[in-house]
């Protein structure tokens, strides 16, 4: 480059700088005096125990790294307005759980066992924070999966299988004159069986058994899950959603089947169970009927998720009915219904599990 | 309202029974070039009854026969007075001077002072003390001094639009020539699209709105283009350092037939292009970058007779940018060879084009119509093309995407302005307009190609176009119901059909004033207005990806209603006060959902949005000074604005985005002589509102019969929508003008200083992170550690900025 070349470049770059360059610089946070809150979290099953987590919310601005949880804080249990007992902590930060997840929590419980139909209030307080959190929810009522179905469409053509798909439905009747919500679960099983030789020699069956749960491949046009459309999904009118909830708008207390789609990849390894070598395949269908605020509690971290961080896009703010805290206080009542084709269990053949994909 | 009506119509009949009267009209033009002066005085000046000339120049005035003596002013220009006896009607045109001393003079030549108009909440903005004002990389800017008054705010630097007591940056009317503008901005708000070069007239509405105009709901911005001198070719150009300009204006016919032409265009992406290539020139990559903006006015007029002329106007502008990167990989390795092409481009671009055809038709002395025929489209588009080709196995894969919107009218119009006697100037008129919106549609192609096989997908999606049909109707009087009290009052009639869907609206508005003394008046004002287009907009950032929408059945239309009160006061040494209080109510307001952005269209759009409604009061003060060597004011504002969305921030109220609690700006021009002026401008603003996370916390585990999990989240709490204030905005700007007589015309340098004191001002705030030592007790000690600390980090665009440009006007 000659001589002044470089200095038009030089010039140009300065220019430019001085213009466009965005410069940024700490500057002092000044929100108000942010205490830390108590957040209590509690989504119980109908008909197991009362189940709560306490922990503390933690500041954005500084050093904290972790979350704190909060191992001997009251946890008082009202049902249908009266108290019935004090919750024990249980779990700190040592379960196989809390491991996993690389988390301490601080898991309360007592014999209270949740029923439908009944009020619960939590009441949590510890000295270290002001406010006493407070959460109420009404057990929530089963709504029994009538009838289900599934079809596996499978393409064999090795370079396009996106056609691949497993067709699914479930029947119910939404309960009238109320107002309902639900969520729905898959989880696939299958069996893929081999011949094997045992260690005394002789021949046999062995299946390898995989557990598949559905978190984000449900995909449905079914108008009642019109209300999950993701907003920025741009490829098509399909739903794509991690929790799969929708409520009663559409259902009017009336029977409804509604369909949807498993995720394409399933297809593969239903299509090809071989029952004749102890294969086999288990669709479990979950409806969880669920509380309003877990509804709305669910549906905000989905869209949360969806939002990201972009400078396009509102923060999702996540939905708590934890009054003077953070958190969710929830009950889902669950009906299951299992479609089975193969054989399972079959005595003498050797079954291998432990293989979980998300 | 029943009330009202019978009233102004009693009003009307006692004066038509009244005495001999005759009619004296005509327009009022600058001699030298014959531009019809805008707004201009006229009076009898023993009674002190007169009148304003209208948008073109017409004015029409009733008097008693007999010897009179009028007067036409009008700032900057020399007073004349006209003594004629009165026998019948009468046609007088003026045509004033410029006064050439006025710099030395100190005469009181201004427009109807604030005190006597009855009008408030409404602002003349001084077009040709623009040249005066510190400009921003040589360039004059309408946008940027409304930004200046009192209950203007501009948003961020960056961001587009202005923002009038409290509304959105959608509920302003810019009309320009009559014709409304959708996108006001130039490169990302830097600068507007309107050219002060171009500008003959701009008058800003923030209430007690005229009748006449409808359509948005918090401010008119009603600007008017240069007519084109009808005596001589005159043309002035400018260079500045990113732009230049030029503009032509004389006559075709003298005095018959008279042309202005403007045009604009940025040069930042031809400077950079060496520079970019010359990066780039080592890693085989041929790379294009660059952002541009031009646009061009046109007008031409043509006079048939004292009765009738025909104006055409137009305005066309584009602001584009755009990337791309060209390249060839050739090798080989370990035997396995490498010969493929592929060419990445991106392009933004988003742009006006307006179109206007007017005849002026005098029907009478006392009548003035205006038809017009108007077309406006607004386009914002944005797209990405990806291919490669592999020359050795012969495949070829192709992505594109296509994301586009926009708006276009069709208008027609007639107005009519009517003068029936003294102490009364009706306007009547009516409008149809044809809006044709796509509201966003996606266009996608795949192709992915080999010898074997052909894998295609070019699909559409988004929303389909919405037609929708508008009517309004509107009559208005300006009346005096006494020496010391007038009153504008009137209606507005809108019917918006869209979607099988009907929309009528009443909007009715009054504005009064009461003359306590000479130098005092008291104003009230009502005004309600409805909205009939929705500009969708993400709250993190402005930009031209800004959704216009109609109404629908779903979203009815926004509905505002203001009441003001205020009064006007001449203080000594020519100044003026205004002081005003506003409680203004919107209603059908829509926001995005949270987590919703523009772009994908799986849905339609009214799935992305939410409905509400919003308010805002607030208090304005002005001090100002419009004669003499140092002019300019002083704004000061209190105010506040709120919103509540029943599905956003829990049903919670939150405040505006550009919610600012307390707004000052001062503007002062100064000039030493005819060589040499200056002008200084300096802005203070509360903070934007932004909604940021300050605390963290762990989600709850959602549990199923099969006992899985799938981890809690972490999830970030918002203490609500907007719920936290960047730092304050504050920046001063300066600038002076150096003009000199050359031999053919003036010269003018301008050196100007952006943000004089580089205040850093906050772009964006974001969480960040950052390696520090800190103290921490462990086992009853002190001890230090590095971590990570979180820390609030701002992001600011604009330091000082210096510049300077050369302008020629022969």
């Amino acid at each position: 480059m000659r001589i002044s070349d470089k200095i038009y470049c030089v010039l140009v770059l300065l220019l430019f700088s001085a213009l466009f360059t965005a410069c940024s610089t700490e500057v002092e946070f000044k929100g108000e005096e942010l205490e830390p809150k108590l957040v209590v979290n509690s989504i119980c099953l109908v008909d197991s125990l009362l189940e709560v987590e306490v922990s503390a919310t933690k500041l954005i601005p500084g050093f904290e790294s972790k979350f704190r949880f909060i191992p001997n804080a009251t946890v008082k249990v009202f049902v249908d307005d009266e108290e019935t007992e004090i919750l024990q902590c249980v779990n700190v930060g040592d379960s196989v759980r809390a491991k996993l997840e690389d988390l301490f929590l601080a898991r309360y419980s007592g014999k209270t066992v949740v029923k439908s139909g009944k009020k619960y209030r939590v009441e949590v307080s510890h000295p270290d924070f002001k406010h006493v959190a407070v959460g109420e929810m009404i057990g929530a009522m089963p709504v029994p999966i009538e009838s289900a179905f599934v079809e596996v469409v499978k393409n064999d053509d090795i370079l396009d299988n996106s056609s691949s798909k497993v067709n699914a439905s479930i029947t119910f009747t939404d309960t009238p004159d109320e107002e309902n919500y639900y969520r729905l679960y898959v989880y696939l099983s299958v069996g893929e069986g081999f011949e094997t030789t045992k260690p005394n020699g002789e021949e046999g069956i062995r299946v390898l058994v995989m557990d598949y749960f559905v978190n984000q491949q449900l995909t449905s046009s079914d108008p009642v899950f019109s209300n999950n459309n993701d907003p920025n999904n741009i490829l098509g009118e399909t739903s794509s959603f991690g929790y799969t909830i929708f409520d009663d708008k559409l259902l009017k207390g009336k029977p409804y089947e509604l369909s949807f789609e498993l995720y394409e990849h399933w297809a593969w390894d239903m299509a090809h169970v071989d029952t004749t070598m102890g294969g086999y395949y288990i669709v479990h269908f979950e409806l969880q009927s669920i509380t309003k605020d877990m509804y709305y509690y669910l549906k905000s971290i989905d869209d949360s998720n969806e939002s990201g961080m972009g400078l396009f896009t509102e923060p999702v703010q996540v939905y708590s009915n934890i009054a003077n805290g953070l958190g969710i206080f929830g009950a889902a009542s669950s009906s299951t219904y299992n479609i089975q084709y193969g054989r399972y269990p079959i005595g003498g053949v050797d079954y291998s599990y432990g293989m979980i994909s998300y | 309202m029943k009330r009202i009506t019978l009233l102004f119509f009693i009003t009307l009949l006692s004066s038509l029974v009244l005495g001999q009267k005759f009619t004296i009209s005509g327009y009022i033009s600058d001699a030298a070039s014959g531009e019809r002066l805008v707004n201009a005085n006229i009076y009898e000046t023993k009674s002190l009854k007169g009148t304003t000339a209208n948008n073109y120049g017409f004015y029409s005035l009733s008097l008693p026969a007999g010897n009179i003596v009028i007067n036409a002013s009008f700032i900057g220009y020399e007073p004349q007075f006209l003594t004629i006896s009165l026998s019948h009607d009468t046609v007088v045109n003026f045509g004033l001077k410029l006064n050439s001393d006025l710099i030395d003079e100190v005469t009181v030549v201004g427009t109807k002072s604030k005190v006597e108009e009855t009008q408030m909440s409404v602002i003349d903005i001084p077009v040709q003390k623009l040249q005066s004002l510190p400009v921003m990389l040589g360039e004059t800017d309408v946008l940027k001094v409304m930004q200046l008054l009192p209950g203007v705010k501009g948003g961020t630097e960056g961001t587009s639009g202005i923002y009038v007591r409290g509304g959105g940056p959608d509920q302003n009317l810019f009309l320009l020539d009559g014709v409304p503008v959708y996108n006001a901005s130039h490169l990302l708000g830097f600068f507007s699209v309107f050219n002060a070069d171009a500008i003959k007239s701009v008058k800003l509405y923030k209430g007690g709105f005229p009748a006449r105009y409808g359509g948005r709901l918090s401010s008119v911005i009603d600007m008017t283009m240069k007519d084109g001198n009808m005596k001589k070719l005159e043309g002035n150009f400018t260079i500045g350092l990113i732009a230049s300009k030029l503009s032509l204006e004389g006559p075709i016919v003298k005095d018959k037939t008279s042309f202005i032409f403007s045009v604009r265009r940025t040069y930042i992406d031809v400077l950079a292009q060496p520079l970019i290539l010359a990066l780039n020139a080592n890693n085989g990559e041929k790379v294009k970058a660059g952002a541009y903006f031009h646009d061009l006015n046109l007008k031409v007029n043509h006079i048939f007779s004292d009765r009738s002329r025909l104006f055409f106007s137009a305005y066309h502008g584009k602001d584009k940018g755009y990337m791309g990167d060209k390249s060839t990989n050739k090798y080989e390795l370990d035997g396995y060879k490498v010969n493929s092409e592929e060419e990445n481009n991106m392009e933004l671009s988003w742009g006006n084009t307006i179109a206007s055809l007017r005849w002026n038709y005098l029907i009478g002395k006392k009548l003035f119509s205006n038809t017009t025929l108007t077309y406006s489209n607004y386009n914002f588009g944005f797209g990405m093309e990806a291919e490669l080709n592999d020359l050795i196995e012969k495949t070829r894969e192709y992505n594109f995407y296509k994301y586009y919107s926009g708006i276009e009218d069709l208008s027609a119009k007639v107005d009519f302005d009517y003068f029936p006697l003294p102490g009364h100037e009706i306007k009547f008129g009516a409008q149809y307009t044809h809006h044709l919106f796509s509201p966003g549609v996606t266009q996608l192609k795949f192709e992915d190609m080999t010898s074997e096989m052909k894998n295609v997908l070019d699909s559409l999606y988004g929303n389909r176009e919405i037609t929708a049909h508008e009517m309004a109707a509107y009559i208005e009087d300006d009346m005096v119901l006494s020496p010391s009290l007038r009153m504008n009052a009137g209606i507005h009639l809108s019917v918006f059909n869209v979607q099988d869907e009907t929309y009528l609206r009443l909007q009715p508005r009054l504005s009064l004033r009461y003359k306590a003394s000479p130098d005092v008046s008291i104003k009230a004002s009502y005004s309600r207005m409805a909205q009939h287009v929705h500009l969708l907009t993400t709250s993190g950032i402005s930009l031209p990806t800004d959704l216009w929408l109609p109404v629908t059945k779903t979203f009815a239309p926004p509905i505002s209603d203001q009441v003001a009160l205020g009064t006007a006061i001449n203080l000594p040494r020519d100044l003026t006060l205004t002081v005003e209080g506003f409680y203004k109510t919107m209603e059908n307001l829509i926001e995005y959902k949270e987590g919703a952005t523009f772009v994908g269209n799986s849905t339609n759009w009214e799935s992305k949005v939410e409905k509400g409604r919003g308010w805002s009061y607030g208090a304005e003060l002005m001090l100002e000074k419009t004669v003499g060597k140092t002019t300019g004011w002083l704004a000061y504002t209190l105010s506040w604005s709120q919103r509540q969305f029943e599905n956003l921030n829990f049903g919670n109220v939150f405040p505006a985005k550009y919610d600012s609690r307390h707004d000052i700006s001062i503007a002062l021009t100064h000039t030493f002589n005819k060589r040499i002026d200056m002008g200084a401008t300096w802005v203070f603003n509360t903070g934007n509102a932004i909604t940021l996370g300050t605390r963290e916390y762990l989600g709850a585990d959602v549990p199923s019969i099969h006992d899985n999990f799938h981890g809690r989240p972490g999830i970030t709490e918002y203490q609500g929508r907007n719920n936290y204030r960047m730092p304050p905005y504050h920046r001063m700007d300066l600038g002076i003008n150096f003009h000199k007589q050359k031999k053919h015309g003036m010269r003018t340098w301008n050196i100007s200083i952006y943000n004089v004191y580089s205040r850093q001002n906050a772009f964006v705030l974001m969480w960040d992170w950052k390696r520090e030592m800190h103290t921490i007790v462990q086992d009853g000690k002190e001890i230090k550690v590095m971590g990570d600390k979180t820390i609030l980090k701002k992001f600011s665009l604009y330091p000082i900025i210096p510049s300077f440009s050369y302008s020629y006007k022969f």
